[in-house]
């Protein structure tokens, strides 16, 4: 009976944790024009299709660590891909010698500082850790 | 080696001035340990016909095993290079074969990108990035549609652009150059050189669909296949009279300054949990080697996360030509006349393929993979497979495939 128990409380655990998933902001440097960014051009430029905001200046996008959760919550919310077709993906544009992917950072504070010194970078951050000196343009939730 | 050359002094001189924007050196790569099984005596898989080793009914770890690095180098938003170079079994292992890519990218705008040197073919939808393993489901592409070219790159230029707008993303490449690769099998290796390659590509992505349109064009160029002037003296020994056409066949038979032409379609959906990718092709060329190859493949499959199954289906199938037999038969008319046939036939190799591959992404960057492939052979002297005699027969088979693919 304590096993039944543990168990339906480790799925009951899972599902409260996987629906209580933090949501994810884009953000971008406070001068930059861009107000808000549509699903698909975030896509475009998060899968190397066109990597400019939508006036066309280009864009320098920021990813997080390859084995990061955030960076696997960031493309299935973004994508509804699971983190190894995107990979996967990113390997074929790559390696065709297309485009190159985001630039990884380690942490989520190199991101703020990053989009904080750069005008045309693009990351993403959980919405919590946002501060005041950068710019929100999309947020990603369950 | 020239090519190698002229990209090392043009990234000499690219460094100097502009070396204080630069960023650091991106250094990554792919790797792939594969292994292949082939369930027939005559016949041994490869991956395209450039490989000319291969083993029936014993473990080969060649067919698909290979290790790339590529180094990129950005120096400011507008100029970049890129190198890329890929050890696997092939007929040459010097530096200008090993090269995949070496090219200067000039990007004017987000939109616009120019790339000058060694870029890669893009004539079908994987041939980009047919070497890396890890960018797709099955152990390796459809053979019946990748199998029969296995140029990868070009020495040219290449424009690419893209396009935004609310209902999709459009955009096009176009190249010229040229590219060299072999073909071979159980007796000669012979280098088809594509002179004058001009091509463009038309994609257009919308959600999670994918069309794409390629044409290309170009001139078989370089020698003569090697044993071509030792079929011609052999058929000095048959008069006119026995085998009236034999001067025309023997004339007509040497492929070098026929134009090729390749048409191609394709289509990708890919939703998360389910996706599915198919292409076909229409070659001809203005030569009676070749007169029309249609060929194709449909890859179904369905992730449930870290996992992958996929069906696929391949095929090829042509017009085979007809070549008409000495009026006065004796043994070295029948041996002519089976050399003069395959030369005419080579390109139409009649079959169909039925693949299950599974995939599992154990890493985020490793995935291990299985496939079994039914193999289905409707004409016999296959040249797709790599004969392991000199005749080989109308047969059917199993190839069993595994790999361990890294990408760094």
């Amino acid at each position: 009976m304590k096993v039944f128990a543990a168990l339906i409380l480790t799925l009951l655990g899972t599902s409260l944790s996987a629906r209580g998933a933090e949501a994810i902001a884009v953000i971008v440097n406070i001068d930059n024009p861009t107000k808000a960014l549509t699903t698909k051009q975030l896509i475009d430029l998060y899968m190397g299709k066109l990597i400019a905001f939508p006036n066309g200046e280009r864009a320098s996008p920021l990813d997080m660590p390859h084995d990061s959760v955030l960076r696997r919550e960031f493309y299935q919310l973004l994508t509804n891909k699971p983190i190894g077709s995107i990979n996967a993906y990113w390997s074929r544009v790559k390696f065709s010698g297309h485009a190159q992917s985001p630039q990884s950072m380690a942490s989520s504070t190199e991101v703020l500082q990053r989009v904080r010194d750069i005008d045309n970078a693009i990351g993403y951050v959980k919405l919590k850790d946002v501060t005041n000196d950068v710019k929100v343009v999309y947020t990603l939730a369950q | 080696m020239s090519l190698s050359r002229c990209f090392l002094a043009a990234a000499a001189l690219l460094c100097k001035p502009i070396i204080s924007d630069a960023a650091p050196t991106q250094v990554s790569g792919f790797a792939t340990l594969g292994v292949s099984y082939t369930d027939s005596n005559e016949l041994a898989f490869r991956n395209d016909v450039s490989d000319d080793n291969g083993k029936s009914k014993q473990a080969d770890f060649g067919s698909l095993s290979r290790i790339g690095v590529q180094l990129h180098k950005s120096f400011n938003e507008q100029w970049a290079l890129t190198g890329q170079w890929v050890l696997k079994r092939q007929l040459d292992y010097d530096l200008d074969q090993l090269t995949q890519l070496a090219f200067i990218n000039y990007s004017p705008s987000a939109s616009w990108n120019i790339k000058l040197g060694r870029s890669a073919l893009d004539l079908f939808m994987m041939s980009p990035y047919r070497n890396t393993g890890y960018a797709y489901t099955e152990t390796h592409a459809p053979v019946e549609f990748y199998g029969l070219i296995p140029h990868q790159s070009i020495d040219g230029i290449e424009l690419a652009s893209a396009h935004a707008t609310d209902e999709g993303t459009f955009s096009s490449r176009w190249y010229y150059g040229h590219s060299s690769d072999h073909l071979s099998n159980l007796e000669y290796q012979w280098q088809l050189d594509l002179e004058d390659l001009t091509g463009v590509t038309l994609a257009f992505e919308q959600h999670n669909w994918l069309l794409r349109l390629n044409h290309s064009q170009a001139r078989i160029g370089g020698k003569e296949i090697g044993h071509y002037p030792q079929i011609r003296q052999a058929a000095q020994g048959i008069t006119p009279n026995d085998w009236p056409q034999l001067a025309a066949l023997l004339g007509n038979m040497n492929p070098v300054g026929s134009r090729l032409r390749y048409t191609t379609v394709g289509a990708r959906y890919d939703s998360g949990d389910y996706y599915l990718q198919s292409e076909f092709a229409y070659i001809d060329a203005n030569s009676d080697i070749l007169t029309h190859v249609i060929n194709g493949y449909l890859n179904i499959g369905k992730r449930w996360q870290e996992y992958s199954l996929q069906l696929g289906y391949s095929f090829t199938d042509g017009k085979e030509n007809n070549i008409p037999k000495a009026q006065a038969p004796s043994l070295l008319s029948e041996a002519l006349y089976r050399e003069i046939e395959r030369s005419y036939n080579y390109y139409i190799n009649d079959q169909s393929t039925l693949s299950l591959s599974g995939r599992y992404d154990f890493r985020a960057d490793m995935a291990a993979k299985l496939q079994v492939e039914y193999v289905d052979l409707k004409r016999a002297d296959n040249q797709f497979m790599l004969r392991q005699q000199d005749m080989t027969a109308q047969d059917s088979f199993l190839v069993l495939s595994a790999s361990i693919d890294w990408v760094f």
